[in-house]
């Protein structure tokens, strides 16, 4: 109750204005109350009072949520909305366990091959990734662990190599104007090693000395979502204190969720003060601190840029991302409409929540085929899988891309 | 409680998914956008007029409230269902069923989100004047029981200069159809207008058609700094004497401009007593024309500063800190109450300084805001404690401004309606004889009192 009873101000400062009807894209597809913002937050106040319980019901609502922060960004009194749901879904699950969520689960994709093909993905990952403990307890990766076996061709074009394997005879300059701290995501490790060369490449050519410390875990979001807190601090205080020890001046990172909970850090644990306002991502670093610099090859063609929740309002970046793909020569900017509305990934939400993320998802698609762009281009591996299912599912040719990695093709 | 075997029948009626019984669900739908709250016995969101009239059957069968509710986001305590019963959730019902571009009109269900309903006819170069700021949340079924208004009021006219038909469930549980797409219509009485502000009291508005006019070429923003709040009016009188009716005449007061200025600085003025933001559209040549004399008129009538936006980037400037103003106000309070006194358009400056007066007689703050083309002016009461003692003079505080307002001329609510907030006011501002009008109106239709109950009128009364 610790944890709640901090937010009980936070449940105050609501005005019922309803303002957050406008954005929350769950609402936009749920039309009730109890799904948008204004809701959830009348239902942690009653909890907090002690005038609710925590139920089935209760549970589901605080599901979905796609702690995609546009409410808070709407909202006249900036309440956050996404901090209570978090702060509610951990109550739930010291209360009641997380075996609940396998029923949604089982409900929610198992009958639907779409949604398994997708669900397989998100599992290998999370398995591979190191942060199975909270799924585990789920039942999620048991259920699922006989379809893996199966389900080969529709995983992820997983790297032959890790990028933490290769780090070893990758030769990394010994000196440079800035020290830079990279931290090494779980995506980039196992899935796109090719982003983390490019994040060197550009760092180097800026002039940074980059350093990795290899040990570093899982950020921590998935946890943090499950309502894990206590496995979520670990994670923090270690990762923290690796990422100090390197004494770099700036910590950088390539993925918007995880640089949105290293930034958080020092909120959660003790040991991170004055650690959270190193962290940059790596475009805001660029444009920020570094100075940008670009390369001369072109890459030719229409790009389109989506907003990772994460990213425009978990850290504040929607300029750096958009700077460095208009500068990059041969490379077109046109934004689609509602960019920085959430595409309906939100970590496993997909997974959970197949059917209504599609929904959600659909709408995404619609605004990129309205620009029918070359590249589509986003800094978080989370919107990349999920964007990359819905081009699919629309039989769209349209490869979903980092900025950075465009960036580095101009040197 | 409703007893099991209505809530069975709801369910026959409905649908298991489209009945809702948890507490987490009746709580959702206890509140507004108001401090009010009451729990309802159960929520529904029904799909068509036939399950609605099935519904209100039942009701006045068991004898139980029927509250219908679109975007809860009215500001007078319309949708809490003060003495339980069931809420009619019409979220369901958001279909634009036509929009007519011969005799520009639209047919469209209640829930129909009022943006949405503004974005779908400006596609067909048409336009749908009636603005709520509310808009992005606010239904079409919303705005008709609440005639919301707008800052375009002024030139435009409100929510119910728009409806030319409806179709509505009475409160004995009958469909009735008034209206049609015809702008003439005088066959027997005038019962779209009876629907128009009736606040869910006389019937549950299930279909609504509207005029549409095609959308104007052009407009053009000024923003005007006053160093007196006499001379922000005069201008606004010299305007209208120019024969151009603008198509906004917003009015920020000094204590608005302050905690704007607090919040996102947006080049407002913290010394001057007011500014007015006015907006003027129509032809683009017209459009030019307008601003010209606008600014001058601004001028002569002693504006300190004059800013005229040249283009899309500067107007979206000059309307900023007016955007922001409603967060500003949420940020330094724990409540911002949204009061609506108005008044006839040549006593905004005294409605203005009474406010004043009145805030500060009882020690609060009250930025006010105000669509002063019409007269119709928000004190925003900031409430910053919500304790007893603070509650006690902010009622002082409503009281003596609705006095104020009706002294002037005025009436007590331009556009959020009378719901709980206002009732006590009531009596106030009618005779005995026309609120017993009201009320044998009201009887007349719901004999059993079923549909809003308690809303309105006071009970004893
Ligand atoms: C930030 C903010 C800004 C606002 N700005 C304005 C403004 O500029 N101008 C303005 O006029 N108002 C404004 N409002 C008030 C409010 O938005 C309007 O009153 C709006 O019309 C309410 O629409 P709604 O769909 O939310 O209705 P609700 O709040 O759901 O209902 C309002 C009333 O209508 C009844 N009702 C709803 N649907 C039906 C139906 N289908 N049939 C019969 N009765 C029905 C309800 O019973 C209730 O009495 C504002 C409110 C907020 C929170
Ligand atoms: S926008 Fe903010 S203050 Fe308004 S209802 Fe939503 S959460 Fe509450
Ligand atoms: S965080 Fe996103 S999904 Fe969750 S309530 Fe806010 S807007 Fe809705």
């Amino acid at each position: 109750m610790e944890l709640l009873d901090k937010l009980s101000e936070e449940t105050d400062k609501c005005i019922r204005c309803g303002l957050c009807q406008k954005v929350c894209p769950i609402y936009a597809e749920m039309r009730s109350e109890p799904f948008v913002a204004r809701g959830k937050v009348r239902l942690v106040k009653e909890i907090i009072k002690g005038d609710l319980e925590i139920s089935d019901r209760f549970k589901e609502i605080m599901d979905l949520c796609l702690d995609c922060g546009a409410c808070v960004a709407n909202c006249p009194a900036t309440v956050k909305t996404n901090h209570l749901v978090l702060a509610a879904r951990a109550k739930v699950t010291s209360e009641k366990g997380l075996p609940l969520i396998m029923k949604g689960a089982l409900h929610g994709f198992l009958p639907n091959n779409k949604a398994q093909a997708l669900a397989v993905k998100m599992a290998y990952f999370y398995q591979h990734s190191g942060l199975q403990s909270v799924l585990r307890k789920s039942g999620l990766l048991e259920t699922l662990s006989k379809d893996l076996s199966q389900k080969e061709g529709v995983m992820p074009e997983f790297a032959p190599r890790t990028f933490r394997s290769m780090l070893s005879d990758l030769p990394l300059k010994k000196s440079g104007k800035i020290r830079v701290a990279y931290y090494l995501s779980c995506m980039t490790n196992m899935v796109n090693p090719d982003l983390g060369k490019a994040v060197i490449k550009t760092l180097e050519y800026h002039d940074c000395e980059v350093i990795i410390p290899k040990d570093v875990q899982c950020c921590g979001t998935p946890h943090l979502a499950y309502g894990d807190t206590q496995i979520a601090n670990q994670i923090a205080e270690k990762n923290a204190r690796l990422l100090m020890e390197t004494g770099a001046d700036y910590i950088v990172s390539d993925c918007a969720t995880c640089g949105a909970t290293l930034k958080k850090y020092d909120e959660m644990v003790s040991n991170a003060k004055g650690f959270s306002d190193k962290v940059y991502d790596i475009s805001e670093f660029l444009v920020k601190i570094a100075g940008l610099r670009v390369g001369k090859k072109p890459v030719k063609g229409v790009v389109t840029y989506h907003d990772p929740c994460h990213l425009a309002r978990g850290q504040g970046v929607k300029n750096s991302p958009r700077q460095i793909l208009k500068s990059i020569p041969g490379l077109t900017l046109v934004e689609m409409e509602e960019a920085d509305r959430c595409c309906g990934g939100a970590g496993t939400f997909n997974v959970m929540h197949y059917d209504l993320s599609m929904r959600i998802l659909d709408r995404k698609i619609t605004n990129i085929q309205n620009v029918d762009p070359n590249f589509l281009a986003t800094g978080c591996p989370a919107c990349t899988m999920q964007l990359e299912h819905g081009l699919a599912q629309h039989s769209m040719a349209v490869p979903v891309i980092h900025p950075i990695k465009l960036l580095a093709e101009t040197y | 409680m409703l007893k099991p075997e209505i809530v069975k029948k709801l369910i026959k009626i409905l649908g298991k998914e489209n009945v809702f019984t948890t507490k987490e669900d009746l709580i959702c739908y206890s509140y507004d956008s108001t401090p009010h709250d009451h729990l309802p016995d159960i929520v529904v969101a029904p799909a068509n007029t036939q399950e609605i009239v099935a519904i209100i059957k039942l009701a006045n069968e068991h004898n139980f409230p029927v509250v219908p509710r679109g975007g809860g986001t009215n500001l007078s305590g319309g949708t809490v269902p003060i003495q339980g019963g069931l809420v009619l959730a019409l979220h369901r019902m958001n279909k634009i069923i036509e929009i007519d571009t011969d005799n520009l009109t639209a047919t469209v269900e209640p829930g129909v989100i009022t943006a949405t309903f503004h974005q779908t006819v400006e596609k067909e170069g048409l336009f749908y004047p009636p603005d709520p700021q509310s808009m992005f949340m606010s239904t079409m079924g919303g705005n008709v029981a609440e005639n919301a208004g707008g800052p375009r009021g002024v030139k435009y006219g409100v929510t119910k200069d728009y409806v030319l038909g409806v179709e509505a469930v009475t409160p004995t549980g009958e469909v009735v159809k008034v209206g049609g797409k015809t702008i003439k219509n005088v066959s027997g009485y005038d019962l779209i207008r009876l629907f128009a502000g009736s606040e869910g009291t006389l019937g549950v508005i299930t279909q609504i058609t509207l005029k549409l006019i095609p959308k104007p070429e052009a407009k053009r923003t000024i923003l005007a700094i006053f160093d007196h709040l006499d001379d922000a009016a005069k201008t606004v009188s010299g305007i209208i004497k120019q024969r151009i009716i603008p198509t906004t005449l917003e009015l920020m007061d000094q204590k608005t401009m302050e905690l704007i200025e607090g919040y996102i600085p947006s080049g407002l003025p913290t010394d001057a007593e007011g500014a007015l933001l006015i907006e003027a559209d129509g032809s683009a040549i017209d459009v030019d024309r307008q601003i010209g004399v606008i600014e001058q008129m601004c001028k002569t009538c002693g504006a300190r500063e004059v800013k005229v936006a040249q283009d899309a980037t500067q107007e979206a400037q000059l309307w900023a800190g007016r955007r922001s103003a409603f967060g500003a106000m949420a940020r330094s309070a724990r409540q911002v109450l949204a009061e609506d006194a108005t008044v006839p358009r040549s006593k905004v400056p005294d409605i203005v300084r009474s406010i004043q007066q009145i805030a500060a007689k009882y020690q609060l703050t009250v930025p006010t805001l105000g669509h002063t083309g019409d007269g119709n002016m928000h004190p925003n009461i900031l409430v910053m404690k919500q304790d007893e003692e603070e509650m006690k003079r902010v009622d002082a505080a409503i009281d003596e401004m609705f006095k104020a307002a009706l002294d002037l001329g005025g009436t007590l609510s331009g556009e959020h309606g009378i719901g709980l907030s206002k009732q006590k006011y009531m009596k106030w501002q009618f005779d005995k004889a026309s609120l017993d009008m009201m009320k044998a109106i009201k009887k007349a239709v719901d004999p059993n009192n079923i549909l809003n109950p308690g809303k309105i009128f006071l009970k004893d009364e």
